[in-house]
């Protein structure tokens, strides 16, 4: 192309890559943008952060006080997780005589099963051989309203 | 390979998995409005309940049987279903079809070598992170793998689990169907194969091609050809948008007047519209239909339905509620009391594939646009579907149902969630 100057070299536009840019979430103003905009959408999500398998998590509410010694109160919302295995030592929810019951799991030296309280007040429940013990699901977080009336 | 994986008695198992005392004993769930038993556990079958009685008539039996009796409680059912789905697509090597509320498709590598071990495999890690126990049928084709699920679900023995992977176990679990329980076979088809004295699956199988392209059309010669193990009905990996969408109800006590009679099908076309919104599609057609009750034989008796053509697909709720109402109108008669009424929407196309007519007026169909989202925003939370609505919709649902044995969201609402004991003997309250 003949222009006064010259010749122009045309060149096709190459839109076989892409280039992500930032939006700017807080508007285009003049002046020094805000530091923290790069880091906006990052944010605590205790669904995200806490619940390792959504589909096998469900919640309960705690009843009564065989659990107190450990600060587990009636009223507080326990978190439940299905997909983990019960080993030695877990908070489980358990079904007994055909209700959810809450317990420590203690498994012996050889062998034995017992559903520990955390209240003297109670005594552990041997899991004798032949009974049926169903472990509903795992506690993994005791979620504690500090500001309940009293 | 493909597995079908079928929950046992799901209602029934839902509710389970959140009341343990339930586990063993005669349970029943009924239908919308308390109207019939819809699910009913292994033990309520045995006492000769069946599918569909009328709760009416066995009320006083379930009560001196000590029947579990619950209303359905569908968004429970619904959510652990979604659960259920979930664990089946992470175990499965490819994207499983969700046939129905209760049923998945998988499709199976050749490559698996213990087919039992992993059906039993399915079984048990449905039942750990869900509660829900399932039955696994394992067949070269979809229709074999139904009637495996079949004997899974029937026989203990089978833990959970059965394979028909041989000819042998092929042609046996033919001989033990009967031509009825083939998925696929209607009752009208069952009907003609019974005069002919084909009773068995086996029987139907062994017919002669040209004898079967005779009796039925396309599907049921792909039914004929699974059953012979040849792959004919394809696994669908995407569930394609619905075709048709359904809101229907049987009321507590029957509606006379057109009014209460508008209220319902309003309500019913504001919980299509709000479906309609969430698949990003919209409807051409709607249709109503009004029926009186069967059960109140010396009444007079109506039913009838008419279908409207709306001039462009709408998504609209009170474009829907007006097709719906003019609908109604053109069939409701006087002197009746109303049972049931339903509006269904069909002739349904995504958004992306609507045709602007000449006179669409763009300007306030953004406006409409816009006013849904705000509705469906405020109703977002299932505590209160209904929380702003139509004023032709009355109060809502809640209405013209009844529900006297209502069980809890256990799963959706903070205050229904499982009470867990710590007490050695508390009270029964789960």
């Amino acid at each position: 192309m003949k222009t006064a100057t010259g010749i122009i070299q045309l060149f096709r536009s190459d839109t076989s890559t892409r280039l992500e840019l930032i939006y700017a979430d807080s508007g285009i103003r003049a002046g020094f943008p805000s530091p923290a905009q790069d880091y906006i959408t990052e944010t605590i999500d205790l669904n995200r952060d806490l619940i390792q398998h959504p589909v096998a998590t469900f919640y309960g509410r705690v009843i009564g006080d065989s659990m107190i010694e450990e600060g587990i109160e009636e009223g507080d919302l326990i978190v439940i997780d299905r997909a983990l295995e019960a080993t030695n030592g877990d908070l489980a929810v358990c079904c007994l005589d055909g209700e959810f019951t809450l317990k420590r799991i203690r498994i012996t030296e050889n062998g034995e099963i017992y559903l520990m309280p955390s209240n003297r007040n109670y005594s552990p429940i041997p899991v004798k051989d032949g009974s049926e013990l169903i472990i509903w699901g795992i506690v993994t977080y005791t979620i504690k309203a500090n500001r309940r009336p009293r | 390979m493909i597995a079908l994986i079928d929950c046992n008695n799901f209602f029934v198992s839902c509710e389970r998995v959140f009341r343990p005392d339930l586990l063993g004993q005669p349970v029943i769930v009924l239908s919308n409005n308390d109207g019939c038993a819809v699910a009913l556990s292994n033990e309520a079958k045995a006492l000769g309940l069946k599918r569909g009685m009328p709760y009416f008539r066995i009320r006083k039996f379930c009560e001196s049987n000590n029947v579990a009796v619950l209303s359905g409680n569908h968004r429970l059912y619904g959510d652990i279903s979604s659960r259920v789905m979930a664990t089946l697509e992470s175990i499965s090597p490819h994207p499983i079809e969700i046939y129905s509320i209760d049923e998945a498709f998988m499709t199976i590598d050749d490559s698996t070598g213990d087919l039992e071990g992993f059906g039993r495999y399915i079984a048990n890690h449905v039942m750990k992170i869900t509660g829900i126990p399932v039955s696994v049928g394992i067949a070269p084709t979809k229709t074999l793998a139904k009637i495996a699920a079949r004997f899974a679900k029937k026989h203990r023995g089978y833990r959970g689990a059965c394979i028909i992977d041989n000819e042998e176990k092929r042609l046996k679990a033919l001989e033990l169907t009967d031509v009825r329980d083939i998925w696929g076979i209607g009752r009208r088809h069952s009907k003609k194969l019974l005069e002919r004295g084909i009773t068995t699956a086996l029987r139907l199988a062994s017919l002669d091609e040209p004898t079967i392209s005779r009796l039925f059309n396309a599907t049921g010669r792909h039914t004929w050809r699974e059953l012979n193990g040849i792959p004919s009905i394809p696994v669908e990996e995407s569930t394609p948008a619905r075709q048709t969408i359904t809101a229907s109800r049987s009321f507590a006590s029957e509606l006379h007047s057109f009014e209460d009679l508008r209220k319902a099908v309003c309500t019913f076309a504001s919980i299509i519209g709000r479906k309609l919104r969430q698949q990003k599609s919209a409807a051409e057609e709607v249709t109503v239909f009004l029926c009186t009750n069967r059960f109140h034989n010396s009444d007079p008796q109506y039913f009838n339905t008419t279908s409207l053509h709306l001039p462009e697909p709408t998504d609209f709720t009170p474009d829907l509620a007006h097709a719906a109402t003019e609908a109604m109108r053109s069939i409701f008669r006087n002197g009746f009391g109303y049972k049931k009424a339903g509006v269904t929407v069909g002739r349904i196309k995504t958004l992306d594939r609507i045709q602007r007519s000449l006179f669409t007026d763009t300007a306030s169909e953004e406006k409409h646009r816009r006013l849904m989202e705000v509705m469906d925003s405020i109703n977002k939370n299932v505590n209160n579907r209904n929380r702003i609505h139509l004023a032709s919709a009355g109060n809502g649902i809640d209405e013209f149902i009844r529900r006297e044995h209502d069980s809890r969201l256990y799963t959706m609402r903070l205050s229904d969630i499982i009470r867990v004991h710590t007490g050695p003997s508390a009270k029964k309250d789960c």
